[in-house]
């Protein structure tokens, strides 16, 4: 068993390895690939070998066995082989220098890693250029290898492959009356695998098309550019076709349209702009490594790479039209589909949350870059007040502190942290009255984290009944709410910071879990920012639905479709503390992530018709408070809704414009007892909409009990009423009952 | 024209300047002329003299100023209006317009709670006396019962073995909170282990389930610390039970018992200068809960059921003088169509009673009576009170709390209640009796007639 299970892990690190070239982990791609090597025989084979031998140099090191298992290891062994294979007569020797330079470049590779990772950067194919630049200056001295004669004389090859039919079958592709730059893109498609036939482009195209049209779509763009810039400044583009660079375009094009950066116009246009910088690039450094008689190869692709990577992470502001990617995903396209529908999760995810710091229902008296003292460096704070029925946030003349309805107030910590700063002392102004030398009043910061600071300010004198350095829990109440400082009348002034200063410049950070009422409408925020005049209070959390939709890892689920119990679920995670629901019968797998704000569905890998993908459509997106009839939103990645062909084609055009969406939309329709429910009903529903136009909408009505059952109500596509309950397997212990 | 000049009668007072009383200086009465921009008058013209009336915008206005004070120091608050207080319908209504539940004492209050369109489970039930009747309609309709005594938990035992529904249940819990008269007629004690004895007994009888504690600590507290000393008790105490049953209790409930603005007869300051406001309950109650061993993460609700601090100040009796008189000792008097049938809390309050138009300056001391034939129906013994006329208006404040659920009908018939909307509109919202609405429940014996 175990070994069975080394072995499937070996076989997936060496076939990734060869797609991996193309930042892919696609087994068919790589199949395609595999058999692309060896339309040189030799060099396939000793390709494999330099495979074989680092990958199991890796298992036998004992490096990380998911990094092996992607071809992380692998694919620059797989190019020095490739390059070795093709360059040399066969033989003993041959082979034993090969397994010698597997070694050597797979020791570079997880040196690189290591080095380059402090930066966050990747080692591309760094490891193989060093491996195949060492080789080949070394084999000036190694006399007993032969130079190979094979890879110019491609005929003598084909033949012997496959008789004379492949060589008339070569030769009508050959002639074929196709642009000749077509033919070099083809060209050097292939040579990326050392091979110098058109066969092995088109081969590797069509392996790039189905593993991703954005990636296709790319290597074109990336190489017309270049091969437009090479006609523009009078270089001769054929050359290319012999020695193996041109793919340096295909490869720099991909890795920055698509694979590091999320794809769209804008990256898109920067590929457009470097290809010319990597045309000069590879230009000159050709000239400098004519010296050693070596060949550049990737050289430009890596330094181009790594440069743009680089410099993009240095950025001081976020541009969303210019998105590094976060988590690769397995193609540009889902990490483009994900992107656009995980946002908020990414925002979720990055952000730490701060809770309102007061308790009920506030109003916001100036927000982010208010019109009185929010501005410039402090421009990222609010103003809160209590105002009654008629906007009113004062009794009688409104003359005195007392009379100001937060006044007094209780001012609680927004999260966990330890109390880093506190200033008291200050009386309370007059109403009306300022007092600008002790500008900030009475306030308290908060450490929640490394450059992570809260502070209230303008508390009442002696109110502050927490010390420096003292643990707060959220909630703790920490002070009152005064009228000390830059303060006319009682407010609460509240700001996130990066550094541990009363006054600090002021942080753009959103709040966490609140919700707004306006017009008798609630909206329910995760984060956000209020603005001005938003009446907000900290949203409730409600006991039936956080109970029910609370996966801690090891919760067992039992599925229950029309009555009849059916499979079991399980919540694990792995390594990476991602949380997933699992179905292990049916190979199904839910990525989620939950806090006191609601579950939020990620990703779902699997078959379309399972229950669980059920599941994922129908509670993609819940919250664990209940407002009713207060809708919350999401979009899901489209391709788990449209079918392949509209796909591929939308896949084209992703990176400029969607025009397919799957909307989804939640309400909360009906709690039986305000107070001590038992059950809630929810409706939601997923919108199928093409270019703005809904086509089909998937209904379901949602039943969650006390329990922890959810019972999903739908009709499936022959309009059968369908049942799916999800019940939580779990023991309780009533202490009441022993 | 102009209004003529009014007599007025000369009066012979000594000079007091110098020291000020517990009142000051002031010697000229405020007067009252209009309740929500209405002209007493126009009310008394139009309704009758005497008549209730109800300002709703003082309701809403007390009632968000309550909740306000409340939420803005605890996280999860439920108030619950005490019919007892005043269970008019359309009150009642205005109560649970504003999201209040009906707190009731009897099997009447009950009844009248769900023909206001209460549903079962936001109706809290009360008070020593509910029959077996009550017991099995609150359990079936999901109220709550407050347990008050043994005897009624071992009826709801009995009952509850024959019903489907399981009773939801708390108890009342009585306590020395450190106020004299500590009330202990009510509910189970918490000192002497009775309160333990029965939380023993519900929760190892299962039969129902046990969803909060309880505790009404007196009425007219003019200090808010026992709050905190019982609530912190029921806190304790639900700690307790989650300890040794692993039982979380959803709800506290404070009951009621916050002083009005009103003054009580004997007291020294005014009320509306000694007694507490809702925010300094609110303190109370909301910091001993906060800082309590009660889970910040999963804290009680915490249930209000005050009545008087809502609407005492609501209520109003607009209606006209109907005599002056010296006594004996030469004090005056002066004679009103408002007694003490109708103003039932002049027993125990000083009500504040107001000219309805602008009297003389010189004030005397009087004795207001009301116009029953009887000894006792004295509003005011003795206040400082500019001379009325006959025919005059006046304007009792404060009225709103207990009067028109304790009223008697005694001698005269019960006047009209009037309700003054939000928008300026007048509303009967109950008629005054006629002789009719008496003899209609009398009955005659064949021989008399």
């Amino acid at each position: 068993m175990v070994k069975e299970h080394k072995i499937k892990s070996l076989l997936n690190a060496i076939l990734n390895s060869y797609s991996q070239i193309f930042f892919s982990e696609n087994k068919f791609f790589a199949v395609l690939l595999f058999f692309v090597t060896f339309l040189d025989f030799w060099a396939g084979l000793y390709g494999l070998l330099s495979v074989l031998t680092a990958n199991i140099i890796a298992f036998i090191l004992g490096y990380d066995k998911i990094t092996i298992k992607k071809g992380l290891y692998g694919f620059n062994a797989l190019l020095v082989g490739l390059g070795t294979g093709i360059m040399f007569v066969p033989g003993f020797e041959l082979t034993v220098v090969v397994i010698f330079a597997a070694l050597l470049t797979l020791f570079i590779t997880v040196a690189l890693q290591g080095i380059l990772a402090k930066y966050a950067l990747p080692y591309l194919s760094i490891p193989f250029l060093f491996g195949i630049w060492a080789i080949i200056l070394a084999t000036k001295d190694f006399s007993s290898l032969g130079l190979s004669e094979r890879g110019i004389y491609t005929y003598n090859e084909l033949y012997a492959l496959g008789g004379k039919n492949l060589v008339t079958l070569y030769d009508w592709f050959s002639n074929m009356p196709v642009l000749e730059s077509v033919k070099i893109y083809f060209l050097s498609l292939g040579a990326i695998f050392f091979q110098n036939n058109i066969l092995a482009g088109i081969i590797t195209a069509i392996g790039l098309l189905y593993y991703s049209r954005i990636a296709f779509s790319l290597s074109v763009i990336g190489f017309w550019s270049a091969y437009l810039f090479y006609n523009l400044i009078g270089a001769d583009f054929s050359a290319l076709a012999y020695t193996f660079i041109g793919f340096n375009y295909i490869l720099t094009s991909i890795a920055v349209g698509g694979y590091f950066v999320i794809p769209s116009e804008r990256s898109y246009l920067w590929t457009v702009i470097l290809l010319p910088v990597t045309v000069i690039v590879t230009a000159s450094l050709g000239y400098i490594f004519a010296v050693w008689q070596i060949s550049i190869y990737s050289l430009p692709f890596n330094i181009i790479v790594l440069l743009f990577i680089y410099v993009l992470k240095l950025r001081t502001e976020k541009n969303e039209k210019l998105t590094d990617v976060f988590i690769r995903q397995k193609t540009p396209e889902k990490s483009l589909y994900l992107y656009h529908t995980g946002k908020e999760e990414l925002k979720n995810k990055n952000y730490f949350p701060i809770n309102l710091p007061f308790i009920g229902s506030w109003a916001v008296m100036q927000a982010h870059n208010g019109k009185y003292t929010h501005k410039d460096r402090w421009k990222h704070a609010w103003d809160f007040i209590i105002k009654d029925e008629n906007d009113k946030q004062y009794k009688d003349k409104g003359d005195y502190c007392k009379d100001y309805f937060c006044y007094e107030k209780p001012v609680i910590a927004p999260a966990a942290g330890v109390i880093a700063e506190i200033t008291d002392g200050i009386p309370d102004n007059k109403i009306g009255d300022v007092n600008i030398l002790q500008n900030w009043g009475n306030s308290v910061v908060i450490k929640h984290g490394e450059y992570l600071y809260s502070q209230v300010s303008h508390l009442k004198e002696g109110s502050i009944k927490v010390r420096k350095g003292d643990f707060v829990r959220k909630g703790d109440i920490i002070g009152r709410v005064g009228n000390s400082g830059h303060s006319p009348y009682p407010h609460l002034h509240f700001q996130m910071q990066i550094t541990p200063y009363v006054g600090s410049e002021t942080l753009d950070y959103p709040l966490y879990n609140f919700v707004i009422k306006k017009n008798n409408k609630t909206e329910l925020f995760t984060f956000g920012k209020p603005e001005e005049n938003d009446l907000v209070e900290p949203a409730k959390i409600d006991d039936i639905l956080s109970n029910a939709f609370h996966f801690i890892p090891g919760k067992k689920l039992q599925i229950i479709k029309n009555g009849k119990e059916t499979q079991q679920w399980e919540v694990e995670k792995d390594i990476w503390n991602q949380t997933f629901i699992i179905d292990n019968e049916n190979n199904t797998k839910i990525y989620f992530y939950e806090n006191d704000s609601g579950l939020f569905l990620t990703n779902y890998y699997g078959d379309k018709e399972s229950e669980m993908f059920l599941f994922f459509t129908a509670l993609y997106n819940v919250r664990k408070s209940f407002y009713k009839n207060t809708v919350t939103e999401g979009i899901i990645r489209p391709d788990l809704f449209f079918n392949k062909p509209v796909m591929i084609f939308q896949d084209f055009f992703a990176p400029f414009y969607i025009f397919l969406k799957s909307e989804y939309k939640l309400k909360y329709t009906e709690k039986d007892d305000d107070f001590m429910p038992d059950f809630i009903k929810a409706e939601s529903q997923v919108s199928k909409i093409i270019f703005g136009k809904i086509k089909e909408t998937l209904k379901f009505k949602i039943t969650i009990y006390k329990s922890g059952k959810t019972e999903i109500k739908y009709f499936d596509k022959n309009s059968t009423a369908q049942t799916i309950a999800i019940l939580p397997l779990k023991k309780h212990i009533n202490l009441a009952k022993l | 024209m102009e209004e003529k000049l009014k007599y007025e009668r000369p009066v012979i007072t000594k000079i007091n300047a110098g020291m000020p009383d517990k009142f000051g200086m002031q010697a000229k009465m405020p007067v009252i002329t209009e309740i929500d921009e209405i002209p007493v008058k126009k009310l008394i013209k139009q309704y009758g003299s005497p008549s209730f009336i109800i300002s709703e915008k003082t309701i809403r206005k007390t009632f968000n100023e309550a909740k306000r004070a409340f939420t803005s120091r605890y996280p999860k608050v439920q108030f619950a209006w005490s019919y007892k207080t005043n269970y008019l319908n359309a009150i009642c209504k205005i109560y649970h317009s504003e999201g209040s539940w009906a707190e009731v004492v009897s099997g009447f209050e009950y009844d009248k709670a769900v023909a206001n369109g209460i549903p079962g489970n936001k109706i809290i039930f009360n008070g020593p006396d509910k029959s077996k009747e009550d017991l099995i309609k609150a359990t079936e309709n999901g109220s709550y019962i407050h347990i008050d005594h043994f005897d009624e938990l071992y009826e709801l035992l009995s009952v509850s073995e024959k019903l489907e529904k399981r009773p939801k249940v708390a108890i009342r819990v009585n306590m020395d909170t450190g106020v004299y008269p500590q009330w202990d007629r009510f509910g189970f004690n918490y000192e002497n282990g009775e309160a333990w004895n029965a939380l023993n007994r519900i929760m190892m009888s299962e039969k129902m389930d046990l969803v909060g504690l309880h505790t009404h600590i007196g009425t007219y507290m003019m200090t808010p610390a026992p709050y905190a000393v019982a609530a912190s008790k029921l806190a304790e105490l639900a700690v307790r039970i989650e300890r040794k049953f692993n039982h979380k209790i959803k709800y506290i409930d404070m009951g009621g018992g916050f002083a009005s603005k009103n003054t009580l007869k004997g007291a020294y300051l005014p009320g509306k200068d000694t007694c507490p406001t809702f925010d300094q309950y609110a303190e109370a109650i909301s910091g001993a809960l906060i800082n309590s061993d009660l889970d910040p993460n999963e804290m009680p609700t915490l249930f209000l059921e005050t009545g008087r601090a809502l609407i005492d100040d609501a209520g109003y009796i607009v209606g006209s003088v109907l005599a002056n008189k010296r006594l004996a000792d030469g004090r005056r008097s002066m004679i009103i169509d408002t007694g003490v049938n109708t103003l039932f809390t002049s027993f125990w309050y000083e009500h504040e009673i107001y000219p309805a138009k602008e009297a003389g300056s010189h004030s005397e001391d009087t004795t207001i009576y009301g116009p029953l034939c009887m000894n006792i129906d004295i509003i005011r013994s003795a206040v400082k009170f500019p001379l009325l006329q006959k025919g005059d208006s006046y304007v009792i404040k404060r009225v709103g709390a207990y009067n028109m659920t304790q009223w008697m009908q005694f001698i005269t018939l019960r006047p009209k209640i009037v309700l003054i909307d939000t928008k300026g509109e007048t509303h009967i919202i109950r008629e005054s009796e006629t002789n009719e609405s008496l003899t209609s429940h009398e009955k005659i014996p064949d021989y008399l007639k």
